[in-house]
């Protein structure tokens, strides 16, 4: 239901940054900005400052078209594209990656690692989905925070050292802005069983001591005692568990599991009959607001096992269309923005 | 001045629906369908999968949202059972007219309770469609298809939490303010709400694709 038209507009200053995060209503299909502080002039010391950029969604991420003053002094306007550090339009429903890496690896290993054809340029931090991958397909459809290695090489967090076979190609792409997604559910990837629970998880995950916390884990994956489902016609009551301590990757809980099924990932031949659903671990408090920040830092919790939920939409304002020629001035410059979501939009 | 409020009524209600959509899809546990013949993980959505979710909301003892439809004397209609919510893409659509089971909201026997939205029912699911659903471009784990992710959601599953006492407030500026010849008036709206799942197993994000 998309029936009207929306414009919108407004003014920033450019932050030291270079990148801007404009929060908007309703996502649109045009961005339009005007450098006023720069408007008109010529370059200065063979730096040149963009005058007026314009951005399309249906262009990639980061795409833009920019009219710059020229830097050999001229009067006159350069008018330039590029695909990089332009405009992003960004919103939590249509799921932004980056590119496509290829896999031509992954070890059956404590960690799994996995291998690239070429640069990912990925850092330690980044969230990955990794698909498509064959030899090791328990691995596959599951977003991972991931620990740079080398150019070509990175880790999960997954213990692979009992998988049967490991991947010999695969898929792998980097989820933009994860922090849309906070409190964010995350796959899991192994549990250690005892008086309290400790639970390794795909992502670096946002959960702080004192939250309440429940776990889906599906039949293919053995530990059902622990599954939120099994608990409730167990006892009558929902799950009821509250993380104890973190740390990035790993959650213990005030549960005793001692005696539970062992927790396993299925071979490969179930992981494809199968078609999995990942065990999962996922917040269950109450809903805090007001938390925008990442990564994910101890909220400012007022209810006992509550969450603060975040999301956003709008437009990134990239480098490529907010700094100078020289790639490091621009910062405090007035930039006025018009936003446009049409009526129509024809594609053909 | 009407259609203005309209106008502003339809925004604010879209603005509620994506901060609803994407709280949803950070915080509710997915199920991939499975039932389907494409290959992929997950698989198209099938009857399978919508009794399976529906199974495993009743065993988590989920109130219905709607109470189900009762035979009627027109020709080419079909009782509706109770039923939960399942949201979903507009891009779903033939996936549901190509099951044999799926019931059209125009084949119910009635139009007492259906909405705009509703496109049918599959036992014990009705299906909402919009276009702002949440999709996964390129996604799935075998073939990198689109993923488009489902809520299927029973009664009092999750709620709106108005914040600091209030609800929506309406901002009004008139023409006069404007300039003499009173030309544009600012109308605008604010509210302050969360949401929140109020009970974790009554809710699941159904993913899956197309059918091959």
């Amino acid at each position: 239901m998309a029936e009207y038209s929306k414009i919108m507009e407004g003014y920033f200053t450019i932050p030291t940054s270079l990148t801007y995060f404009l929060n908007l209503p309703a996502l649109p299909d045009t961005i339009e900005m005007w450098n006023k502080t720069q408007w008109g002039n010529v370059q200065s010391g063979g730096i040149a400052y963009p005058q007026y950029a314009i951005g399309f969604s249906e262009d990639a991420a980061g795409t833009y078209y920019l009219e710059r003053t020229n830097i050999n002094a001229s009067a006159s306007l350069f008018a330039f594209t590029g695909t990089t550090g332009g405009f992003s339009f960004v919103s939590a429903g249509t799921y932004s990656y980056g590119p496509t890496l290829t896999i031509t690896a992954a070890t059956a290993a404590n960690p799994v690692v996995v291998t690239t054809s070429g640069n990912h340029n990925l850092v330690t931090g980044d969230s990955v989905l990794i698909y498509g991958t064959t030899g090791m397909l328990q691995i596959s459809g599951i977003v991972y925070t991931i620990t740079r290695l080398s150019a070509t090489t990175f880790s999960i967090n997954v213990n692979g050292s009992g998988f049967a076979a490991p991947a010999t190609a695969g898929f792998a792409k980097k989820l933009l802005y994860p922090d849309l997604y906070i409190p964010e559910g995350t796959a899991i990837t192994g549990i250690t069983t005892g008086v309290t629970t400790t639970i390794q998880t795909a992502l670096v995950h946002s959960f702080v001591p004192g939250n309440e916390i429940f776990f889906v884990i599906p039949v293919e994956w053995g530990m059902r005692q622990l599954d939120s489902a099994v608990v409730a016609a167990a006892t009558g009551i929902p799950q009821q568990a509250y993380v104890i301590s973190t740390t990035a990757q790993s959650i213990t809980v005030n549960v005793n599991s001692t005696g539970y099924t062992a927790f396993a990932y299925p071979t490969n031949a179930t992981a494809l009959t199968a078609h999995l659903t990942p065990a999962q671990a996922l917040s269950a408090g109450d809903q805090n607001t007001g938390f925008s920040g990442f990564p994910p830092l101890t909220p400012p919790i007022t209810i006992p096992g509550a969450y603060t939920p975040n999301t956003r939409q709008g437009v990134v304002f990239g480098p490529s269309v907010l700094a100078a020629s020289d790639g490091t001035s621009g910062a405090g410059g007035v930039v006025r923005w018009r936003a446009i979501y049409p009526d129509l939009l024809k594609t053909s | 001045m009407s259609w203005v409020t309209e106008r502003l009524g339809v925004a604010m209600r879209q603005a509620e629906d994506i901060i609803l959509r994407d709280f949803l899809l950070s915080a509710v546990s997915v199920y991939n369908c499975k039932g389907g013949m494409n290959g992929d993980n997950p698989t198209e959505i099938t009857p399978t999968d919508c009794s399976n979710v529906a199974a495993s909301l009743d065993t988590a003892n989920a109130f219905k949202f709607l109470s189900g439809k009762l035979g009627e004397f027109r020709f080419g209609s079909a009782p509706v059972r109770a039923a939960y919510f399942l949201l979903t893409s507009t891009e779903v659509q033939p996936t549901f007219d190509a099951m044999t089971v799926f019931t059209s909201s125009w084949n119910y026997p009635n139009q007492n309770d259906t909405i705009y939205s509703e496109y049918g029912a599959v036992y014990n699911i009705r299906v909402f469609t919009s276009s702002e659903s949440a999709v996964q471009r390129g996604a799935s784990a075998i073939f990198g298809a689109d993923v488009y992710n489902n809520m299927c959601v029973a009664r009092e599953s999750y709620g709106h939490i108005e914040q600091d006492g209030y609800s929506s407030q309406l901002l009004y500026r008139p023409p006069i303010f404007s300039g003499p010849l009173a030309l544009n008036g600012t109308l605008g709206v604010k509210f302050a709400q969360t949401q929140a799942i109020l009970q974790d197993t009554w809710i699941r994000n159904v993913r899956c694709t197309l059918p091959s």
